[in-house]
């Protein structure tokens, strides 16, 4: 009788337990979230039902979530959008806010580098916290539930999968067509006087790194140009001192680099050490703490920037107060996020919030998903507050924006100096082919015309 | 033979690196039954705060690397070998690969969660400066980080060899190593000189993290040999 009453309890002690936790995993992380819809409210990966709700919009607030990865490999290099987007929100709040809503980065995830991490983030921002958009800046960025969902999201295009929906908005243009930034390509050979390139990039396992530099190496080799090294199997985090002499051997009088900023020190260290008098141009490197550190080793480096404003433009006495929104991006970076202000993902998130709240403001009092999306589509000339080339989101999840504007700058000294602009504009917009690469007056909205 | 040199010697700081992981590891598993998985996590610790304590906390390069390497190296591997190896030296094969997977992935993780994700570029050389070309070989110059490397690796091996020769010390750890029943049959505590500082395995990964810097000149768990 003792026995039996003695497990009865216990039964029932564990089965209050096992409500408790229950109750307890269903509440929502985010308190402010009140607001529900039926797409928020699925937690099944394959549900369509297309979203276009009000999902973490309360009277007050409108609840923003950021996926990135802050661990792991290839960690420090993405983990910048939630401080972009944040400072922005500050910005906008300290100024009363969006018709009364304070915007909020309620959920700063890190997908710790791991694809399954990062969907499961997505469930966590989407289905848990209930964010009414998402910031993304994750080399795992997979399109599926945020397309299913109709959830807003802004962020960093790694991927190369953000063009498959109109509610995804990658900053500078949801399209990753390397082809149309060939010219570009073809016009920066053409104005350093470059005889003979050479392309150095990881292997088709970092695609975001093989693509481009692949696409440039045989689209401008079809075009006439002479590539005469590529390497794009280069080894992440090991020795190019075979490719350095290498392209010694061939000749090549500039490389470009499609790795990682801490890999294109290593490379530049090599070139120092072999005396190979060649010019670099990089694709990622854009640091001033790598600068900092590293300035005897990157002189002369130059780097393309494609769409954005140079950091300088908005310090160098050259151009007073011509990049006037870049001066506002460093000045609310340096007060609210100091350690990102020259932070390049940062830069993106910054992008990216600017085009959310554009989005919410033309909103309305009528603040949905599909609202913002289709205000934010609606938009031909987006230049995120002056810190950038015109996006035209009326087609940028599809074609990228013509003519492709870019500002490159080069290592002089210990700062980025804008290059190969004309006068106080820093971009350069290139048309044409990319045999016969136009350089072309910089359209309307274009920071500096 | 110029041109293959061209191409061999540049891999010479990777060989002496793995030559001194591939000793530790060895001298590990034939000691204690574990293999360590987290071996190449407890030289990332070391190589990590060596660079965080010369960058961020300004202390000299030779205090860094006692207190980094000399000293937190031991440290680690008494905690790691009392509290973990030896109690599942006995256990299956399926708990002692989960123990070193765990603190494989564990250990970065935990230092992600105290200093931030954030690279950590410019790792200091201890000895040599790696912008520094001394001479050259075949056409390679020759540069801090070839010095360095070559210079630790024969200074420790030599060092343990002779200490495993030539001391009584050393013939403990042979013996313990070659069979810890029978030396401990002869009165020898073998646990006993696992703590010791140094060339103790569980205290050996430090070394070719700190004494092999910038083959790439950032410090983050993508670029820990394995």
């Amino acid at each position: 009788m003792r026995g039996r009453r003695g497990n009865w309890v216990v039964s029932v002690v564990s089965l209050a337990a096992v409500a408790v936790v229950a109750a307890g995993c269903s509440s929502s992380a985010t308190p402010a979230t009140t607001t529900t819809t039926a797409a928020s409210t699925s937690t099944t990966s394959g549900s369509a039902s297309g979203g276009g709700g009000s999902p973490g919009v309360t009277a007050t607030q409108v609840s923003v979530a950021a996926i990135s990865t802050k661990t792991g490999p290839l960690a420090g290099y993405f983990n910048g959008i939630g401080p972009g987007m944040e400072a922005y929100f500050d910005l906008v709040n300290s100024q009363g806010g969006i018709n009364g809503r304070k915007i909020v980065l309620s959920a700063d995830l890190d997908d710790g580098g791991s694809p399954s991490q990062f969907t499961q983030q997505v469930h966590t921002a989407i289905d848990q916290d209930h964010a009414f958009a998402v910031g993304v800046a994750s080399a795992w960025f997979t399109p599926g539930y945020f397309v299913s969902t109709g959830t807003p999201t802004y962020g960093y295009n790694v991927s190369a999968n953000w063009q498959t929906s109109p509610n995804l908005f990658a900053a500078g243009g949801s399209t990753q067509i390397y082809s149309a930034g060939v010219p570009t390509m073809g016009y920066f050979i053409k104005a350093t006087k470059s005889k003979a390139v050479a392309f150095i990039s990881y292997g088709p396992s970092i695609s975001s790194s093989y693509d481009a530099c692949n696409a440039y190496a045989t689209d401008l080799k079809n075009a006439g140009y002479n590539i005469n090294y590529v390497d794009v199997g280069a080894q992440l985090g090991g020795s190019y001192a075979s490719d350095v002499q290498r392209m010694q051997q061939a000749g090549s009088d500039l490389v470009v680099s499609c790795m990682q900023s801490s890999d294109n020190i290593t490379m530049a260290r090599d070139i120092q050490q072999y005396g190979l008098n060649i010019k670099q141009l990089w694709l990622n490197g854009y640091d001033q703490t790598l600068l900092n550190q590293y300035a005897s080793l990157m002189k002369g480096v130059y780097l393309n920037l494609t769409g954005s404003v140079p950091f300088s433009a908005a310090t160098l006495p050259k151009y007073g107060n011509t990049y006037s929104g870049m001066q506002q991006y460093i000045a609310t970076m340096n007060k609210y996020e100091p350690t990102f202000t020259f932070n390049g993902v940062a830069f993106q998130g910054w992008q990216s919030a600017v085009l959310l709240v554009a989005g919410i403001k033309a909103a309305g009092n009528n603040v949905t998903q599909a609202n913002v999306i289709a205000e934010d589509n609606k938009i031909s000339n987006f230049n995120a507050d002056g810190t950038t080339a015109p996006v035209d989101w009326t087609s940028a999840h599809t074609t990228n924006t013509l003519p492709s504007c870019s500002a490159f700058v080069q290592v002089q000294g210990t700062t980025y100096v804008p290059v190969l602009g004309s006068g106080k504009q820093v971009f350069v917009c290139v048309n044409g082919s990319a045999k016969n690469p136009t350089v072309e007056p910089a359209p309307p909205g274009t920071p500096g015309a | 033979m110029e041109h293959f040199l061209g191409f061999a010697i540049p891999g010479v700081p990777y060989g002496c690196t793995y030559a001194i992981v591939a000793v530790g590891l060895v001298l590990t598993y034939q000691a204690t039954g574990v293999f360590n998985f987290a071996y190449g996590a407890q030289a990332y610790l070391s190589a990590f705060l060596f660079t965080r304590l010369v960058q961020n906390e300004h202390l000299p390069v030779w205090l860094a690397f006692v207190l980094s390497v000399v000293v937190l190296g031991p440290v680690v591997g008494v905690a790691f070998d009392r509290l973990l190896f030896s109690k599942i030296a006995n256990t299956n094969t399926t708990a002692k690969l989960v123990t070193g997977i765990s603190l494989f992935v564990g250990i970065p993780a935990v230092l992600a969660v105290f200093f931030g994700s954030a690279n950590q570029y410019n790792s200091p050389s201890i000895l040599f400066p790696p912008d520094t070309v001394y001479f050259r070989v075949a056409g390679t110059p020759i540069n801090g980080i070839y010095v360095t490397t070559a210079l630790t690796t024969v200074v420790v091996l030599v060092a343990l060899g002779l200490l495993l020769r030539f001391s009584n010390l050393g013939l403990q750890m042979r013996g313990s190593v070659e069979s810890r029943r029978l030396i401990e049959l002869d009165g020898v505590n073998a646990g006993r000189w696992w703590p010791w500082p140094g060339p103790s395995p569980d205290s050996w990964p430090p070394w070719p993290a700190c004494c092999s810097p910038p083959c790439t000149p950032s410090c983050s768990s993508a670029t820990t040999p394995p």
